[in-house]
């Protein structure tokens, strides 16, 4: 059996390195020369041509000279001496940083001593070479080049990646707000297309009512109640789809609150239900806690109010409404009432949900979900523990 | 021809029904002039088409206003009608269904005098409609007759 010859392969079988195609792509190599010894650049410029380039280029000695061609001129490259009359080739150097000209610029050099090769390199400068080493020269130009040529391809790459980044940002803005506005329409629906039967509806009925009060038999006005009694339903339902997709779309408004003003608040606008009822509040003071308040308030409202409304079969019925344990920031509202099977505890916070009849327990099924977007929208969570005619206790912890 | 107190710009029938029925059993006004839409609510108020021959100087003392009109929006109506000299006095309330906030900041932005939710519950609208009429033609006492044209 042959084995195969090791060996170096063959010129044209080797990839194109970046040198040659540098080479062979430049048809024109435009240099700024500065250097004030013809000898020397005589030397440089025989040095480059022999290793193929095709030269074009100026030659200045002067600082003043220097900055009219470097702005009249666009140039692949600058090589400079070191010392010039009057001024360096790191003067050169610092002169284009400054103008934020990114031309590259080669140092050649008669000695660098240590002092200068640090100067030079704490100013940015990693190409230099000395002048008793110009064989190094077109090496290091095409260096240069290919250096610059790589450059040139990630910055394409880069803004090609920002623009199209900068796109698809457009893109999604636009579907946001198209999104929004549709939001927008489906809210007006909502509160002014659907409200408006219903206001009509609640408007004949409440005619039939008063106006014909007197001829109506019971049950016809009965029945005429019962109709209200739907309307009103199904106006809070969309009250509560309305609270609810606004809480999902609002901006937040994230400030210091104390809770416990909050609380006295929502409970002095329970009163209505809470009369003639026995109800012993258990209030504990609060820290404040970082929220927006008026979304707050509507969690506080759902959770106080399910716990008036839960516990009224209860002759002495208990809320409490307590700061999270363990120093976190948040609250707890447990009460004594009906309670519920801990089976479902993650149906309860969805939408239309409710575990209890209409006859025992008033409401729509919206509440629990208002209450679990706004936390959501808190990057807070809300979570329950409850047994059945124990009570129940609702735990919101904000972030 | 009788003195028009209130205008009311509804084009819904129901709505016009109920709110005529809200006013009428509060006697709070003897005429109040119907138009279905914004062009029909802009002729009335620059005596232009039909209502050419109308009375100018006989202005309405209240404009109930919708905002969702066809063909001219209740807020264009409120803008022309704010706009020209000879209507500006008159106070607008807008009665509308839109909880937007949008529409009440428009509104305003528009010299709207007040911006009024239409309640879903009917005896608190006839209690709403009631007030308004009272405050506006028995105690606010607004521009005499004849003062602006």
């Amino acid at each position: 059996m042959r084995l195969p010859k090791l060996g170096k392969p063959k010129i044209d079988e080797r990839l194109p390195d970046r040198n040659e195609k540098i080479i062979k792509n430049q048809d024109l190599l435009r240099v700024l020369f500065i250097e004030d010894d013809p000898n020397d650049l005589e030397l440089i410029v025989y040095n480059l041509e022999e290793n193929g380039y095709k030269l074009e280029y100026d030659c200045v000695d002067q600082e003043s000279d220097f900055l009219d061609y470097i702005e009249a001129n666009t140039y692949d490259i600058i090589i400079a001496d070191f010392q010039l009359p009057g001024w360096t080739g790191l003067d050169a150097y610092k002169m284009l940083k400054e103008i934020d000209n990114n031309t590259p610029l080669l140092l050649v050099t008669g000695a660098v001593g240590n002092d200068r090769a640090v100067e030079c390199l704490k100013e940015g400068i990693s190409d230099y070479i000395l002048k008793d080493n110009l064989i190094k020269l077109p090496l290091e130009v095409s260096r240069i080049l290919q250096e610059r040529l790589l450059k040139t391809e990630h910055e394409q790459v880069d803004s090609q990646l920002i623009e199209s980044l900068k796109q698809d940002i457009t893109k999604c803005r636009v579907e946001l707000e198209l999104v929004n506005k549709e939001f927008e329409t489906f809210t007006y629906l909502v509160s002014h297309d659907l409200r408006g039967p219903i206001r009509h509806i609640s408007g004949f009925n409440n005619i039939v009512l008063s106006k014909y009060e007197d001829q109506l038999p019971d049950d016809a006005k009965n029945y005429l109640k019962k109709i209200n009694d739907s309307v009103e339903n199904m106006n809070d339902l969309i009250g509560g789809l309305l609270i609810l997709s606004r809480a999902g779309y609002r901006e937040m408004n994230v400030k210091p609150v104390d809770l416990i003003d909050t609380v006295n608040e929502v409970i002095q606008e329970l009163e209505p239900d809470i009369e003639g009822r026995d109800i012993e509040w258990k209030i504990d003071k609060f820290h404040r806690v970082e929220c927006d308040p008026d979304m707050i308030k509507i969690v506080i409202t759902n959770l106080l109010s399910n716990a008036v409304k839960f516990t009224n079969k209860k002759e002495h019925a208990v809320i409490a409404v307590s700061p999270l344990p363990d120093g976190k920031h948040g609250f707890v509202v447990s009460d004594n009432g009906v309670g519920f099977d801990m089976k479902n505890h993650d149906r309860i916070f969805n939408v239309f949900q409710r575990l209890h009849k209409k006859e025992d327990f008033e409401g729509t099924g919206v509440g629990l979900a208002i209450v679990y977007k706004i936390m959501a929208k808190h990057n807070g969570c809300v979570w329950a523990e409850a047994q059945v005619d124990k009570g129940a206790t609702f735990y919101v912890e904000l972030p | 021809m009788k003195e028009t107190q209130i205008l009311l710009i509804e084009d819904d029938p129901l709505d016009m029904e109920l709110t005529l029925f809200a006013l009428q059993e509060n006697k709070i006004a003897n005429y109040v002039q119907v138009v279905r839409d914004g062009e029909e609510a802009l002729d009335f108020l620059f005596c232009k088409g039909k209502y050419s021959s109308r009375d100018k100087s006989q202005q309405p003392h209240l404009v109930l206003l919708d905002l969702k009109l066809p063909k001219v929006d209740g807020l264009e109506v409120l803008r022309q009608l704010k706009y020209n000299e000879h209507t500006k006095a008159i106070p607008v309330v807008i009665l509308t269904s839109s909880v937007l906030e949008r529409d009440v900041i428009n509104g305003y932005k528009f010299g709207a005098n007040s911006y009024i939710q239409k309640p879903v519950d009917f005896e608190e609208f006839k209690k709403i409609v009631t007030e308004l009429g009272l405050y506006w033609l028995k105690f606010n006492r607004g521009v005499p007759d004849d003062a602006f044209t």
